[in-house]
């Protein structure tokens, strides 16, 4: 059946009225008023308004040639070619996502079915080359079973996807390949800024279709914190619980918290049909509250477990591990009182910095004994610091800062208790930098300090700068913070929020995480992106012409070539008539003259 | 011979005809219904069929065998009501049919203007109308005037649009009907019915039908010209068919429609003869008296 092209058949239309209406001229009556015509009962008839007529024969015949050209041109003709790519073997990327979002539609053992039967429905078409979104490497099986084994290995993963990101490391490989098909769902966060309309490579889109009973209510554990508290061996948590998706009645689960496989504690919560999310505190009791970890290991791992009595879409992200930081850190600040009153005291500033950073304070005037329990130790060094008194021994094995309480205070005595913290005999020294430079300690440039082992030594007080470096009293608790979090003291915000890596991809050459990952919010959100907005969807009935290379070339040259002779020939026709008239003019002028 | 189109107040006769005011008045047109025996000379005349038997002069019959009737009847001064209409239909014919064709409106005005200065020559009361969008009103006291007004016409070609401000007062279509008059005459091209109710119930009426001579005729008429008059319409071919029965069918229905409210009626274009006119004021004002 032949079947034309809506420019053809407008351009058709067009040329078709055109060519009429060279043939038709209006009519042009003299009106005349006759009044007369109002007593008169005349039947009634409309005067013809139009007339045909020949039109000119050279302006027409242009015209024809113009609309001719114009017309092949829409009906695109073309010679056909076979192409030499028929004998060449189809190269095909089959890119498999396992983010969190795909645990909506198949469980694993029912995606890996799925993903066997495209592996084995591609092979017929070509070569097959396979990656994954758990790592950046491709492989080519040489049979489906070997490409069984394969899947059998792998699972879904906690981490996100965006294939934007994908595309763009795997972009060098990715030339090489005749198609690429995404098997994937229409996840909003999977596919986002992934502007697969500029891309050269032919794309495809491989929809997972929904295999397993899917729910559209999604429950999820959006967001964690962990709260400070004063006391060392407790701690608080905050923890928000979200829903996606639309429910009609309200939704009871519980909360779970973990240490390993040790329940914690747990509580039970429900959110309404109408909320989106409820925030949940709950408090770790003091006897199962462990030290400050670092280097967590999965027997001391944490995590929130959000067991949810009725169908949840996404399961991977009802878990989240979290990092249990210490409770609120201590610091000891040993130095003279200089009175009651508040601005005699040159440590106040340092004293209300400590506090807005959430430090729980020890103030003495002599020293205690060093096994007293504390993060940090501040020996500000006055007129009267004595070493016996006010240096503790044996030194601490946490970290201590040793400064003058005013710029004009002794050093020597730093000095010496520096050496004492050292574990060296105090001898007489009299300016502190030659002490610190023979024990290899040099002051970066700029800074008013200077660090070694556990101990850091100012030159000047830390809230005493001189102005000309533009320091001002406001910036103290900001100095002070950035040294604190320098010295692994104090933690940000940031590193107490539990790993959510957006992209797998990006996580791979990033640094190591401490935490195993957890599924980020936007994999939980059960948002869709329309099929318009995906690349062409593979289909198995139609495959061979969408995905297998082209067996003809068409080429238009010949044609655009005749169509253009006749194009230039109607120009040339049309200037020639008009130079003959032009002529004519010139030679007998115009009739009238 | 001359036509209308050189028509002027003053003219009283023409080639063939003289404007005969033969009847005798005292004082104006209107003849009073009481008439007295009178044996002056002047006073005689021949019997008419249903002149009063007791008017007969027995004495003259005995001596003459002719039936003479002795009266005399006094004549005072009648209200004369001149309408013409100035509708935009009386500028016609335009420029483009002929350059120098006369305007229906210009063959009214010389008739109207004539009119006036006979009736203002006999001293009655002529009250002058022009019916356009707006009534002008103007009343004439004299002959005189009747001529300066026919002088300020002539200088402007008897174009409408031109024409001086001859009115006393301006009113509405329905002040020209509440006008009391003893005479009227209507002269315009009918294409309004407004003429029917001017004219109704007026004894001594008359209706001057002023049209031009190419609505009377076919053969100026184009072929493939259009010819218009909203809300229709004709080319010229199929109006030449149908011109000539329905004209003569419209002109005999106007006639009809003033002699059944018992005016008189004349059909006049710009070419008719002076004369015809004068013959027909003469039948007339003789019928009037």
């Amino acid at each position: 059946m032949i079947t034309f092209s809506y420019i053809f058949v407008s351009t058709l239309s067009c040329i078709l009225l055109a060519v009429t209406l060279w043939f038709i001229v209006r009519k042009k009556y003299r009106r005349v008023w006759f009044p007369l015509l109002s007593i008169f009962a005349v039947p009634s008839s409309r005067l013809p308004r139009l007339r045909l007529r020949w039109p000119p024969w050279l302006a027409f015949v242009c015209f024809l040639c113009a609309a001719s050209a114009a017309l092949l041109y829409t009906l695109r003709p073309h010679h056909v070619y076979p192409t030499a790519e028929t004998k060449r073997t189809l190269e095909l990327y089959l890119f498999i996502d396992f983010s969190p979002s795909l645990s909506a539609y198949a469980t694993l053992a029912q995606y890996r079915t799925f993903l066997h039967d495209v592996y084995t429905r591609l092979r017929k078409l070509g070569r097959v080359t396979v990656g994954t979104s758990h790592h950046d490497s491709m492989q080519q099986f040489i049979h489906p079973q070997a490409f069984a084994e394969h899947l059998a290995t792998l699972a879904f993963h906690r981490e996100g996807l965006q294939l934007a990101s994908v595309l763009r490391q795997q972009s060098a490989r990715l030339s090489e390949m005749d198609r690429i098909i995404i098997v994937s769902d229409r996840d909003r966060h999977t596919w986002h800024n992934l502007h697969w309309q500029h891309l050269t490579a032919s794309l495809h889109h491989l929809e997972v279709p929904p295999l397993r009973m899917q729910s559209s209510v999604n429950l999820y554990l959006a967001w964690l914190r962990v709260v400070p508290t004063p006391h060392r061996a407790t701690a608080r948590l905050e923890v928000e619980v979200a829903a996606a998706g639309r429910r009609e009645k309200p939704q009871p689960f519980t909360l779970v918290v973990y240490r390993g496989q040790q329940k914690i504690t747990q509580t039970q919560a429900s959110i309404a049909a109408q909320q989106r999310q409820v925030l949940l505190s709950l408090r770790l009791p003091r006897h199962k509250q462990p030290q400050a970890q670092h280097q967590p290991h999965a027997a001391s791992q944490w995590h929130v477990h959000l067991h949810n009595e009725q169908a949840d879409a996404v399961p991977l992200d009802d878990k989240l591990y979290f990092n249990l930081a210490g409770g609120m850190p201590q610091v000891t600040i040993i130095a003279d009182l200089h009175g009651e009153r508040l601005l005699d005291d040159p440590l106040f500033q340092l004293h209300t910095t400590f506090e807005v950073l959430g430090f729980k304070i020890i103030r003495r005037d002599r020293a205690l004994s060093s096994a007293t329990p504390s993060d940090l130790w501040v020996l500000a060094f006055g007129r009267n610091f004595t070493l016996p008194q006010h240096c503790p021994t044996p030194p601490p094995k946490t970290r201590v800062w040793l400064l003058p309480q005013s710029p004009h205070a002794p050093q020597s005595t730093i000095c010496r208790c520096y050496q004492l913290l050292r574990g060296r005999v105090p001898a007489d020294c009299h300016t502190l930098a030659e002490v610190l430079a023979t024990d290899g300690v040099t002051q970066n440039k700029g800074t008013p300090f200077a660090q070694r082992a556990n101990i850091t030594v100012f030159r000047l007080p830390p809230y005493a700068q001189p102005r000309a470096g533009g320091f001002k009293y406001a910036g103290v608790p900001v100095l002070i913070q950035q040294l604190l979090q320098r010295q692994g003291l104090l933690t940000t915000q940031r590193a107490h929020q539990p790993p959510r890596p957006a992209d797998i991809f990006s996580l791979a050459t990033a640094s190591s995480a401490s935490l195993p990952a957890n599924v980020p919010r936007g994999e939980s959100l059960l948002q869709k992106i329309a099929r318009a907005d995906l690349p062409p969807a593979v289909r198995f009935d139609r495959q061979a012409e969408q995905l297998s290379l082209p067996r003809y070339r068409r080429d238009a040259l010949p044609w655009v070539q005749a169509l253009l002779a006749l194009a230039i020939s109607a120009a040339l026709l049309e200037i020639g008539g008009g130079l003959l008239r032009l002529r004519r003019m010139l030679r007998h002028g115009t009739r009238e003259s | 011979m001359n036509t209308i189109s050189q028509l002027e107040p003053h003219t009283t006769h023409a080639a063939g005809t003289h404007l005969r005011l033969d009847f005798r008045r005292d004082f104006g047109s209107f003849r009073q219904q009481r008439a007295q025996p009178q044996r002056m000379p002047e006073a005689t005349r021949a019997y008419q069929p249903g002149d009063p038997l007791r008017a007969l002069d027995w004495r003259a019959y005995a001596r003459t065998d002719q039936l003479l009737i002795n009266q005399q009847q006094h004549s005072a001064n009648a209200r004369v009501i001149i309408a013409v209409s100035c509708a935009p239909a009386m500028h016609w014919p335009p420029a483009d049919i002929h350059r120098t064709a006369v305007l229906k409106l210009e063959t009214a005005l010389r008739l109207a203007l004539h009119l006036a200065f006979m009736h203002s020559k006999i001293l009655d009361h002529v009250t002058l109308c022009l019916v356009a969008d707006e009534l002008q009103v103007r009343k004439i006291s004299s002959a005189t005037e009747v001529l300066d007004i026919y002088e300020n016409f002539c200088t402007v070609n008897f174009i409408f649009a031109h024409l001086p401000r001859v009115c006393t007062f301006t009113a509405d279509e329905t002040t020209l009907l509440q006008l009391k008059g003893d005479a009227k005459y209507w002269l315009g091209d009918a294409l309004h019915t407004t003429y029917q109710t001017f004219l109704n119930d007026t004894p001594w009426s008359c209706m001057l039908h002023t049209l031009s001579t190419y609505e009377l005729q076919s053969d100026w008429l184009d072929n493939d010209s259009s010819y218009f008059e909203r809300p229709q319409e004709v080319l010229g071919k199929s109006l030449r068919r149908i011109f000539r029965p329905r004209l003569q069918q419209w002109l005999s229905a106007t006639a009809r429609a003033v002699e059944d409210r018992h005016s008189r009626y004349l059909l006049l274009t710009e070419d008719t003869a002076i004369a015809r006119y004068l013959d027909f004021l003469n039948t007339h004002w003789r019928c009037g008296s």
